[in-house]
C-alpha cells in the first residue's frame, strides 16, 4: 500500500480570499519598466531597464541566493534527524497523561548514528545527507502555530496564516533583486497544487514580477516531473515559426498595446506584471533550455544526484536544475517533494520518501561546495511541521507543530552545528526554539537584511514578512 | 417540507438500477443480545475467525485481503470488495458461508485449507441466529474520547450559535442615502450608504462597449460579437440593456459558463487523482446534467437535493428519473484512493470527502475537520462528524471502476432507453484497432503463460505474470466493450455514475483521532446539530441522505442561502462579500455588507432559489454598471475596492480566455460534444494507458475538455484552472512568463491566429478595416489612431524584416534545395514560389509573407493585457 496521503487531512481552510494577489495601489517596478520600454522602442531589440537590477542590501550578507528543498506534508523529524532513545525504550507505553493518554508511543524503527567530527546525529534514511554532517546546522528545536496542513505551509512560505502576504522568494527577490535579468529572480520546482497553492510564491501587494516562476508540473499531478526523460520541464520554450527578430517585433506590438491600455485607464499594477511577463518571457527562451541542459552531463554528476535510478531521478532532476538556476543568478529557488504526510505505514513509506530525496541532496551539497558556491547559497531544509512521538493507525504519525526539525548549509549557517532540542520524547520544543517568524529574520539576515527594515508601504502602512514578530537566531550564524 | 415518498413515486426507480437492492434481517445490537448469544459467539465464533481468518482479515494485518476485515462487527457489515459478508439470518445469501463452503472453485476461503464442517456447521449456525456479536469496540465512551481529543477547547455549541452565519436570514430595508438619483435597485442603496459614509462617490457609468463586454463574460463566458456591440451601442431605447441582459441568460452559453463554475465548487474531474488516476468514462453525464440544470434555471434548492438525494426523489417520468440519478453523481466523481486495501478505511475515506465537499460547497462550513477532533473553531464536535458519516457510509457510490488487483471498484447506474440519450464520444477506429492488436496480443501471452502454470504448477513464477496479465486482459476487453468496431458506442455506455442505499444501513463508530483501530461509541447516524440546527434529526431508517439534503435545501438554512448568493456575486464582481467563500465559520471573514447580504439571500429564496433571477437583479443595478476607473480618492481610501466605488478590473478564467480565441477566429464549435473522449482510455493501473490519446485540440469550449485530476489542459493549467480535487470557490490569478510563453509559442495558439488572418484576408476590405474587425472582434472596441499607428508599423517593420529573410523561417514543406535558395535570395521568394506553384507544388501557408504577417498581428491580440482582461 501506498500512502500519498495528499487527500488524507482537510485542515485546509482559507480564512481569506487567494484572488488578493496581485491586487496592489503602489507605483511598482513594471511601471519603470514600462517607461524603459517606451524609451526603448526607437532603440529595437534593446532590453528594456530591469526593475529587478542587483540592489545593495542592508550590510554585508552572507548569503547571496537561497534553495529550499521543501518536503510539503510534514516529515517526521523523529525518524530522520532528532534521535529519542527514550522514546525508543518506551515504544508500546502509553503516555498515560494529558490529552492524548491513551496514544501508545512509537520509537523510531530506524537505526540512529552519529555522523562526522560534529556527530549529528542522523538515522540510517538519510545515509548520504549524513556524509555532509559537518556541512549541516541541524535545527531541532522548530515550531510553528497550526497543526494543519494548509495554514502550516503557507505560514511558512508567507509567515501568515490568516492573511495574503508575499512570500519569502517574493521578499527576497524585492530587496535584493536578481543578477540574471535573462531568467525569474524566483523559481519553484514543482510546488504542491494545494495547501494554499499559488499562495506559496505570490507577491500578494509586492510587484508582480517578484512573484515565483513555476517550472515542472506541480506535486501529485500525474504531469509533474517523474524523470530526467522529462523534456517538458518548461512548456512552449520556443516555436519554428518566427525567428527571434520576428518575435521581438511581435512583442514590439504587444508591449504597444499594453502600454496603450495603462494610457485608457487599465489598472497599472495588472498590465505592468503582464509587460513584465512578456520581456522576461522573451529573454528566458534562449537563456532557460541553456542553464537546464542535461545532455552534456558527465557520468559523475549524473551519479551524484541519482538521474539514472528510477526511484531518485525525478527529485535528483529537480535537485540538478536548482543549481543550474543558482550558478545562473536565480536569488531564490524552491525544490518541492511532496507524500510526506505519514498517516499511517511509516515503516515503509518513510523508507520509500527519503529514499528519493537522500541522493539527490547529498549531490546537491556536494555539488555546490565543489563549485565553490557553498558558501554563498544558503541550502534550506524543511516541511511545514513534524510529526507525533504516539502512534496512529498502527505505524503512522500525526501532525506535530510543536517541535519538529528544519536544517541549514552553507551561506552563512554556523556548520557542524546541533542547535535547540525538544523533550524526550520529541513532542515539543524545549531548548534553543525556533519559531517560523525567528526562521524567516534569520534567513532575511543572511541574506543582508534586517528584517524589520524589509517593509512595503501598502494600504497605508508597511508591511514586513515577520508582521511584528521575529528574532535573527544569532546562535546559528557562522 | 419532507417529501413523503408515496404516491408520488408513480414509478418504480428500482426498473432502473443495475443491481436490485436486497431488504435483509437487521443485525442485532450488540447491547441486546442473550448471554447465550454472547457465549456462543465467543466460545465457538471468535476462535475459528481468529485462527482461520485475521492473518488476511484483521485490521492489523499485513495485507488486507479483499478490503474485508473480520475483526469487528462493522467490518463484516460493511464487508469487502464484493460487499456484507453475512446476511444475518441467511446463511445461503452470506458470502462467508458461501466461500467457506468451498463450492465455487473461484471463492474459497480459507484458500489454503478447508475449513472442518463442523466449523462450517457452526459459522451457519451463528449466520442463521442473526450473527450475534458482542465485539463492543469500547475503549472509551464517545464524550470523553472527543473530550481527550480536543486540543486546547474549541467553541462550545452555545457560544457558537451567536454567530453571524448561523442567524437566520433577515430582509433589510435599504439604508437612507444622499444621493438618491444615483440608486436605482436596491442594492445601489446598500452599497452608496457605505461609499458616502467613507466619503466615497461611485465611478461614473461605464461605456457601452466595456458595459456589453463585461455582461457577455460574465453571463455567457465569451465575449460579444460585432454584430451585438454594434446593435448594444446604437439602441436608444430606455430598454436596451435590460432586453440585452435576458438574451444573454436566455443563451445556452449561459450554462456553459456558469455550470463551470459550480463544477470549481463540486470538485468536478474525470478521474480518480492519487495514485493511480483511475478514469472516470461517465462523468460527463453529470457534466451535462450541471450545464442542463442552469440553463433550466433549476430552483437552486432542487439542484441540492438532486445532487445528494436524487435517486430518493419522486419523479414523474423515465426522463427526470435518469436525470435524478445522473445528479447524484456529485457525490460520486470525487477523487478516492482505488488503490487502498482495506475496505473499511475506503469507505470512511469516500464518506468523508463527500462531507467535505458538500458542506464546503453548499454550507461554507469545513465540517470535516471535525473527523479526528472536534473543530478548532466551529460549533461542530467529533460527535456530529460521525453522525454525518453514519449518513454516508450507508451510501453507496457507484463510481465504477475495472475490478483488477482488487482495487476498489462499484456498479454504476445502468440508464434507461431514451430517444434523446447521447452514449457518448465515438472512438477513432484507429484507436479502436490499436486497442484490438493490444487485446490480441496480450491474449497471446495469457495463452502462453497459463500453458506454463499448468506445466510448472502453482509454485511457477508465470503465476503473478499471468494473473498481471490477466489484469490487463480484462482492462482492454472492457474498454472495447464500450465501442462497435465502427468507433461508435455501445449500449455499454448507457450508465452513470452515482449513488444509492446500501443494502442496510449502519451507524457510525466514532474513531478516536480518526483512527481506525480506535472506534469508540457507535453514533447514530442524522443530520447533525450545526448552524441553526438544536437538536438532530435522527434516522430510523434508510440512509438519511434526503433529510440531510432536506436541511440544507431548506429556506430556513441561514447559511445555503448566504453561501450562492455570496458566489453569485463573486462571479460578478471579481470579489466576494465574503471572501473566505468555504468558510462562513468563525474562522471566515465576515461579510463586508452584512445587510445586503441577507437581503440578496432572502431575494434569492424568495425568487424560488432562481439563481438567473438573482444574477438579473446584481446585473441591473447601477453598481454593477459603474466604470472600472480608477479615482484616487477611490484608491487612497479603500484600494481594495471592497467598498465597491467603482468596477474592479478581473481577469479572465483559462476557460474564457482559450472560448475567446475560439470564437474570435472562428473556429469555435458551436454544438457541444457528445460525451467525453474520457472513455477511450485505460488506466495506469492496469498499464494499457492510452491517455496520451486524448485529443486536447478539440474546438469545443473548455468547459467540454477532457479532464483527469492527474493532467489538466495544459492551457487552463497556466491560466491557474481550479485543482479538481479541492472545492474551490475562488480561483487564483497569477501573471507569469509561463503564460506569456504560451501564448507566443503555443502550436495550438497559432493555429489560432492562422484561421483568423485567414478569414480576415479572405474580404475584400482595406487593410484599415481588417484592422478594425479584429479589434471588434477579441477587445471589443476599435482602434485607436495610436494603436492604429503601431500597427502600421508593426507591418511595415515585419515586411522590411521578411524581405531580409528574417522574420520567420522560410523553409518548411519545400524542397531542401529550393529552400536553400530561398534562404539565400529572400527578395526572390515570392517568384520562386509562383513558379514552384505553377509546376504543381503545394505551397505551404506558413510561407506566405502575407499570411505570417496577419497571423503574427491576431496573436498580439490574443496575446495583449486587455484580451484577458475585463473592465
Amino acid at each position: 500500500m501506498t500512502t500519498n496521503n495528499d487527500g488524507y487531512c482537510h485542515n485546509r481552510t482559507y480564512a481569506v480570499s487567494r484572488r488578493d494577489m496581485l491586487k496592489g495601489v503602489s507605483c511598482g517596478f513594471g511601471m519603470l519598466a514600462f517607461s524603459g520600454i517606451a524609451g526603448a522602442m526607437s532603440a529595437r531589440y534593446a532590453a528594456p531597464d530591469n526593475p529587478l537590477a542587483p540592489k545593495q542590501p542592508h550590510f554585508a550578507p552572507t548569503a547571496k541566493r537561497v534553495i529550499f528543498l521543501c518536503m510539503a506534508g510534514g516529515p517526521s523529524h523523529l525518524d530522520m534527524f532528532d534521535y529519542k532513545p527514550k522514546l525508543v525504550a518506551d515504544d508500546g507505553k502509553s503516555l498515560n497523561s494529558g490529552r492524548r493518554r491513551n496514544a501508545k508511543l512509537m520509537g523510531s524503527p530506524f537505526e540512529f548514528s552519529r555522523h562526522g567530527e560534529s556527530g549529528t546525529w542522523f538515522s540510517e534514511l538519510v545515509p548520504n545527507i549524513a556524509g555532509h554532517a559537518d556541512r549541516i546546522c541541524m535545527l531541532n528545536g522548530m515550531h510553528t502555530d497550526i497543526p494543519a496542513h494548509a495554514q502550516a505551509f503557507v505560514q511558512m512560505h508567507t509567515g501568515s496564516f490568516q492573511f495574503v502576504r508575499p512570500s519569502l522568494g517574493a521578499w527576497s527577490l524585492y530587496g535584493l533583486g536578481t543578477e540574471n535579468e535573462n531568467l525569474p529572480g524566483f523559481v519553484t520546482i514543482s510546488p504542491p497544487s494545494g495547501n494554499g497553492g499559488a499562495q506559496n510564491y505570490g507577491s500578494a501587494f509586492l510587484p508582480a514580477v517578484t512573484q515565483g516562476t513555476r517550472i515542472g508540473g506541480n506535486i501529485g499531478r500525474v504531469g509533474g516531473m517523474r524523470s530526467t526523460s522529462d523534456t517538458n520541464v518548461i512548456p512552449n520554450i520556443s516555436q519554428e515559426r518566427l525567428t527571434r527578430s520576428g518575435q521581438r517585433e511581435q512583442i514590439d506590438l504587444i508591449q504597444k498595446l499594453n502600454k496603450n491600455s495603462i494610457r485608457s485607464g487599465a489598472d497599472r499594477d495588472e498590465i505592468e506584471g503582464v509587460i513584465q511577463s512578456y520581456e522576461l518571457a522573451f529573454r528566458m527562451q534562449d537563456t532557460l533550455p541553456e542553464v537546464l541542459e542535461t545532455t552534456k552531463l558527465d557520468k559523475r554528476t549524473r551519479d551524484m544526484y541519482g538521474l539514472d535510478d528510477e526511484a531518485t531521478s525525478g527529485f535528483g532532476r529537480q535537485c540538478l536544475m536548482a543549481r543550474q538556476l543558482a550558478e545562473n543568478g536565480v536569488r531564490f529557488i524552491e525544490v518541492g517533494s511532496g507524500g510526506w504526510d505519514h498517516h499511517r505505514n511509516l515503516r515503509q513509506s518513510m523508507v520509500d520518501s527519503c529514499t528519493k530525496i537522500d541522493k539527490p541532496i547529498a549531490g546537491l551539497l556536494t555539488d555546490l561546495a565543489e563549485r565553490g558556491m557553498l558558501d554563498d547559497t544558503l541550502v534550506l531544509y524543511g516541511g511545514e511541521f513534524g510529526r507525533t512521538p504516539d502512534a496512529q493507525n498502527g505505524d503512522g504519525r500525526d501532525h506535530n507543530a510543536k517541535g519538529f526539525s528544519m536544517w541549514m548549509a552553507g551561506g552563512g549557517a554556523s556548520a557542524g552545528i546541533t542547535h535547540g532540542s525538544t523533550d524526550e520524547y520529541g513532542a515539543e520544543a524545549v531548548d534553543g526554539k525556533i519559531h517560523i517568524h525567528d526562521w524567516h529574520a534569520t534567513i532575511l539576515h543572511m541574506l543582508g537584511m534586517n528584517h524589520e527594515d524589509l517593509t512595503y508601504q501598502h494600504a497605508g502602512r508597511d508591511f514586513r514578512l515577520t508582521d511584528v514578530h521575529g528574532n535573527v537566531v544569532n546562535e546559528i550564524l557562522a | 417540507m419532507r417529501f413523503m415518498q408515496t404516491d408520488l413515486r408513480i414509478l418504480c426507480l428500482t426498473m432502473l438500477l443495475s443491481c436490485l437492492v436486497s431488504g435483509s434481517l437487521a443485525a442485532q445490537s450488540p447491547e441486546a443480545l442473550s448471554d447465550q448469544d454472547i457465549a456462543f459467539f465467543e466460545s465457538r465464533i471468535r476462535p475459528i475467525l481468529i485462527e482461520n481468518c485475521f492473518d488476511c482479515h484483521a485490521s492489523d494485518a499485513e495485507r488486507i485481503r479483499g478490503g474485508l476485515v473480520l475483526d469487528s462487527r462493522e467490518g463484516w457489515e460493511i464487508g469487502g470488495i464484493s460487499g456484507p459478508a453475512v446476511v444475518p439470518g441467511d446463511p445461503d445469501a452470506s458470502l462467508l458461508i458461501e466461500s467457506v463452503r468451498w463450492d465455487d472453485e473461484d471463492f474459497q476461503m480459507p484458500p489454503r485449507k478447508k475449513l472442518s464442517d463442523g466449523d462450517i456447521h457452526l459459522l451457519e449456525e451463528w449466520v442463521r441466529r442473526g450473527a450475534p456479536d458482542p465485539r463492543l469496540p469500547v475503549t472509551l465512551d464517545a464524550d470523553s474520547a472527543h473530550a481527550m481529543a480536543v486540543p486546547g477547547g474549541g467553541v462550545s455549541k452555545e457560544a457558537g450559535r451567536d454567530h453571524w452565519a448561523f442567524q437566520p436570514v433577515l430582509d433589510q430595508d435599504p439604508p437612507a442615502v444622499r444621493n438618491q438619483r444615483w440608486a436605482d435597485t436596491e442594492i445601489d442603496f446598500f452599497i452608496l450608504a457605505q461609499l458616502e459614509e467613507h466619503q466615497l462617490s461611485p465611478a461614473p457609468d461605464a461605456s457601452a462597449e466595456d458595459l456589453i463586454r463585461r455582461l457577455s463574460f460574465d453571463i455567457r463566458g465569451i465575449q460579444p460579437n460585432p454584430d451585438e456591440i454594434r446593435r448594444f451601442i446604437t439602441d436608444r431605447s430606455p430598454d436596451a440593456y435590460e432586453r440585452l441582459v435576458d438574451a444573454f441568460l436566455a443563451s445556452s452559453e449561459y450554462g456553459e459558463r456558469w455550470g463551470r463554475h459550480w463544477m470549481d465548487v463540486a470538485r468536478y474531474a474525470e478521474s480518480s487523482g492519487k495514485e493511480t488516476d483511475v478514469p472516470y468514462p461517465y462523468a460527463w453525464r453529470y457534466r451535462d446534467w450541471v450545464i442542463k440544470s442552469f440553463n433550466e434555471d433549476t430552483p437552486y434548492d432542487d439542484f441540492i437535493r438532486k445532487q445528494i438525494a436524487g435517486d430518493l426523489l419522486p419523479v414523474r417520468s423515465v426522463q427526470i428519473a435518469a436525470d435524478h440519478l445522473i445528479a447524484t453523481g456529485y457525490l460520486a466523481v470525487g477523487s478516492k484512493s482505488h488503490q487502498e486495501r482495506n475496505r473499511r478505511q475506503f469507505i470512511l475515506d469516500v464518506a468523508d470527502e463527500q462531507i467535505d465537499t458538500i458542506t464546503q460547497g453548499m454550507l461554507g462550513l469545513t465540517v470535516s475537520c471535525a473527523r479526528c477532533h472536534d473543530h478548532k473553531y466551529d460549533p461542530i464536535s467529533q460527535k456530529d462528524y460521525y453522525q454525518l458519516a453514519g449518513v454516508f457510509i450507508s451510501t453507496e457510490p457507484l463510481f465504477g471502476g475495472v475490478q483488477i488487483n482488487r482495487s476498489m471498484s462499484s456498479d454504476l447506474y445502468s440508464l434507461p432507453e431514451l430517444p434523446d440519450m447521447t452514449l457518448g464520444m465515438p472512438i477513432p477506429t484507429d484507436l479502436y484497432q490499436r486497442m484490438v492488436s493490444i487485446a490480441e496480443r496480450t491474449q497471446k501471452d495469457a495463452d502462453r503463460l497459463r500453458k506454463r502454470v499448468a506445466a510448472e504448477g502453482r509454485g511457477s513464477d508465470a503465476v503473478q505474470m499471468l494473473r498481471n496479465t490477466d489484469n490487463r486482459l480484462q482492462t482492454i476487453m472492457e474498454l472495447l466493450k464500450r465501442y462497435e468496431s465502427d468507433g461508435s458506442p455501445t449500449e455499454h455506455m448507457r450508465s452513470a455514475m452515482g449513488c444509492r442505499e446500501r443494502a442496510s444501513a449502519v451507524d457510525a463508530y466514532l474513531l478516536v483521532r480518526g483512527e481506525l483501530d480506535q472506534p469508540s461509541d457507535q453514533i447514530q447516524r442524522g443530520v447533525p446539530p450545526i448552524a441553526n440546527l438544536k437538536d438532530p434529526i435522527l434516522i430510523e431508517s434508510g440512509s438519511g441522505r434526503l433529510e440531510f439534503a432536506e436541511w440544507i435545501a431548506s429556506a430556513e438554512n441561514p447559511l445555503t442561502s448566504r453561501v450562492m448568493v455570496n458566489r453569485i456575486w463573486l462571479h460578478l464582481f471579481g470579489s466576494a462579500l465574503v471572501t473566505s467563500t468555504e468558510n462562513f465559520g468563525l474562522e471566515g471573514k465576515k461579510p463586508t455588507h452584512p445587510e445586503l447580504m441577507d437581503h440578496l439571500a432572502s431575494r434569492f429564496i424568495l425568487n424560488d432559489w432562481s439563481i438567473k433571477t438573482m444574477i438579473r437583479e446584481i446585473v441591473l443595478s447601477h453598481t454593477y454598471r459603474m466604470s472600472s476607473r480608477a479615482s484616487s480618492a477611490g484608491m487612497k481610501i479603500d484600494p481594495e475596492n471592497e467598498l465597491y466605488w467603482r468596477m474592479t478590473p478581473r481577469r479572465l478564467e483559462g476557460e474564457a480566455i482559450r472560448d475567446a480565441i475560439l470564437l474570435a477566429s472562428g473556429t469555435l464549435e458551436s454544438e457541444p460534444p457528445q460525451g467525453s473522449p474520457v472513455a477511450w482510455i485505460g488506466s495506469r493501473t492496469t498499464a494499457v494507458d492510452l491517455s496520451s490519446s486524448l485529443n486536447p485540440s478539440s474546438n469545443s469550449r473548455s468547459v467540454y475538455l477532457p479532464l483527469l485530476r492527474g493532467s489538466v489542459p495544459e492551457f487552463l493549467d497556466t491560466f491557474d484552472a481550479a485543482e479538481p480535487s479541492f472545492v474551490t470557490g475562488d480561483r487564483d490569478e497569477t501573471s507569469v512568463p509561463s503564460q506569456a510563453l504560451f501564448l507566443l509559442n503555443d502550436p495550438w495558439v497559432m493555429e489560432q491566429a492562422d484561421s483568423m488572418a485567414r478569414t480576415l484576408l479572405a474580404s475584400n476590405a482595406t487593410d484599415d478595416e481588417r484592422v478594425k474587425v479584429a479589434f471588434l472582434r477579441t477587445l471589443g472596441r476599435e482602434p485607436t489612431a495610436v494603436e492604429k499607428s503601431a500597427i502600421r508599423s508593426f507591418f511595415a517593420d515585419f515586411n522590411q524584416l521578411d524581405s531580409r529573410g528574417s522574420a520567420f523561417e522560410q523553409t518548411g514543406g519545400i524542397p531542401d534545395r529550393i529552400a536553400e535558395s530561398i534562404k539565400r535570395n529572400p527578395g526572390r521568394r515570392e517568384a520562386i514560389l509562383r513558379r514552384l506553384k505553377a509546376r504543381g507544388v503545394e505551397i505551404p501557408e506558413e510561407l506566405d509573407a502575407r499570411q505570417v504577417a496577419w497571423s503574427t498581428f491576431c496573436q498580439s491580440l490574443f496575446a495583449c493585457a486587455e484580451f484577458r482582461y475585463v473592465n
